[in-house]
């Protein structure tokens, strides 16, 4: 039997971070958390009103007609926006010796389609439509690429997304997401769920 | 007998005795013929050295119309930004020590010369702009990231030039390290910000008065050929060279560079209409700052010496529009700045949504 604590972030959780008082409450030997996960969506699930686009070290597809922007900027503006997410790792990290392991956020999808019902926050806002795809999984990458520097950086195993869980083109499968093209759905966790029990024996 | 001699009723500034600035070092100021004004509508663009930088700041806050033709996208936090170097100068070429940097800034961008270094990589996989070393904190992540952002560098550079009125360049250096094989100048030696130094390859230039007075001229008359009407101001930069590589003292290094480039600014305004040299170097060197004007390191220029130059530019130079920097100005909030913070929100909402019907 081993003890597993799971963490995300609080609901409300500008600005509030973990407390040392935790270690109080959990002992556990194997920690899995899913610290933000939604940052790079901020920039890129809607067009934004200024079009743009980026490349990275393994994406060089550019579409010209938008502005472009420096690798760097966008690694860093995110890098920023994930600060709340990093820094609770950080502490997580501080706070306990066992084996911790940030769990990805799910790879970005394709596109939406007819049977897509999204969440009602996003009424109002698609006059600009959904970010290209391409772009949305370059944002994806950097986010991930960013969580990756910071585990290895404390130390913390980086769980990446199944690798069932992609078509051929890297989107997130259709059948992993239900309403909200963001989030997995529970067959999304099932895979996730598979992938720690064979990973780490638990 | 007469007392008559060529001093007589000359102007005060013109005798050193009768310079307010012996008893009271901020009430200096040697300007004393401005050949034009700027108007609060002339799009002002800036280049130059490190001191360039302040002159930049100023403009940008003191109701003059600092022209920037290269912005950051809205998305990109403004701290970022700032520290990527945009709004530093007009368009992001970083600092421009030597007029052969800016000669030759403005034969890349409009397509008269290609050098043969295009980029250097670090053993980390960073990639450098040879030209603009230090123009981002972590470089660029591929060769092809930086093409593209020197091809967006390159069309505001010739937007800044067909767009301004006013041309405000501070001369830095004389000191420039060159690729023998095509003359390419960079603005700092291969191998400190990036690439390897090569003696094979690159070599010291010195550059001579007839050099840079060369330079100069050739850039005016760049500029006016494309745009006539643009009134140029050079300043020397006062702060001394950090280094030489000239096997001597550094002072006498930064003796001869700013006495080149001094007497090289004189020729050319007194060679071209419209053409200004305003003496900031003279402001924070001259004795009656009693050396006040450096900061500890006596190098660095400090902020009071700034605002002295500063606020000389702005009685000559600016109209009744121009007044020293409101301290709580704020851009006005773009579109897409408005759409990040909503959109930060809407994901916020969305996550905790999620998290509690999925």
């Amino acid at each position: 039997m081993v003890n597993i604590a799971v963490f995300f972030d609080p609901v409300e959780r500008k600005n509030k971070v973990l407390r040392p008082e935790i270690t109080d409450f959990f002992q556990p030997q194997q920690i899995f958390c899913t610290f933000g996960g939604s940052e790079h969506n901020v920039f890129g699930l809607l067009e934004a009103p200024k079009l743009f686009d980026f490349v990275t070290d393994i994406h060089n597809d550019y579409d010209q007609r938008r502005q472009f922007v420096p690798y760097q900027l966008i690694e860093k503006t995110l890098e920023r926006a994930m600060r709340g997410a990093l820094t609770n790792l950080s502490r997580l990290r501080e706070f306990y010796s066992c084996p911790i392991t940030q769990i990805c956020t799910p790879p970005a999808f394709s596109s939406i389609d007819d049977t897509t019902v999204l969440p009602t926050v996003f009424q109002g806002r698609l006059q600009l439509g959904i970010t290209p795809a391409p772009i949305r999984q370059k944002l994806h990458y950097v986010h991930t690429r960013i969580t990756r520097f910071h585990c290895e950086r404390l130390g913390v195993n980086f769980l990446p997304p199944p690798e069932t869980a992609t078509d051929s083109q890297g989107y997130l499968r259709r059948e992993l997401w239900t309403k909200d093209p963001t989030h997995g759905n529970r067959e999304y966790g099932k895979l996730v769920l598979n992938q720690i029990m064979e990973i780490y024996d638990v | 007998m007469s007392k008559a001699h060529p001093y007589v009723g000359a102007p005060d500034y013109q005798i050193w005795k009768k310079e307010p600035g012996i008893s009271h070092p901020e009430a200096f100021d040697p300007v004393t013929h401005a050949s034009f004004k700027i108007q609060k509508s002339d799009p002002v663009v800036t280049a130059g050295s490190c001191f360039a930088q302040h002159v930049a700041r100023y403009l940008s806050t003191s109701g003059f119309n600092f022209l920037v033709t290269e912005k950051s996208h809205p998305i990109v936090h403004a701290e970022v930004a700032e520290k990527s170097n945009y709004g530093t100068f007009s368009a992001r070429y970083g600092n421009i020590y030597t007029a052969r940097q800016l000669r030759q800034l403005l034969e890349r961008a409009f397509g008269l010369f290609h050098p043969i270094e295009s980029s250097w990589h670090l053993p980390s996989g960073v990639t450098i702009d040879p030209f603009r070393p230090q123009i981002q904190e972590s470089g660029f992540i591929s060769t092809r990231d930086l093409l593209l952002d020197r091809e967006v560098h390159f069309e505001a550079v010739r937007n800044a030039v067909s767009q301004m009125s006013v041309f405000v360049f501070t001369l830095g250096l004389t000191e420039c390290w060159e690729d023998s094989r095509d003359g390419a100048v960079f603005p700092l030696a291969p191998g400190v910000a990036g690439g390897e130094f090569d003696p094979s390859i690159y070599r010291l230039r010195n550059c001579n008065l007839e050099e840079i007075v060369t330079d100069l001229d050739w850039c005016i008359s760049f500029i006016r050929n494309i745009n006539p009407g643009v009134r140029f101001l050079f300043t020397v930069s006062p702060v001394p060279l950090n280094a030489t590589a000239i096997d001597r003292h550094v002072f006498v290094s930064t003796t001869y560079s700013k006495s080149a480039l001094r007497v090289a600014a004189e020729q050319i305004c007194n060679s071209h209409e419209l053409c200004d040299y305003f003496p900031s170097f003279e402001i924070i060197t001259s004795p009656y700052a009693r050396g006040k004007y450096y900061g500890p390191d006596c190098r660095s220029v400090t902020e009071s010496g700034v605002a002295h130059v500063m606020r000389l530019f702005l009685k000559h130079y600016g109209e009744d529009c121009c007044h020293t920097a409101p301290s709580n100005y704020l851009s006005p909030e773009s579109e897409t700045q408005k759409y990040i913070r909503e959109m930060d929100k809407v994901v916020e909402v969305l996550c905790d949504e999620e998290r509690i019907s999925n």
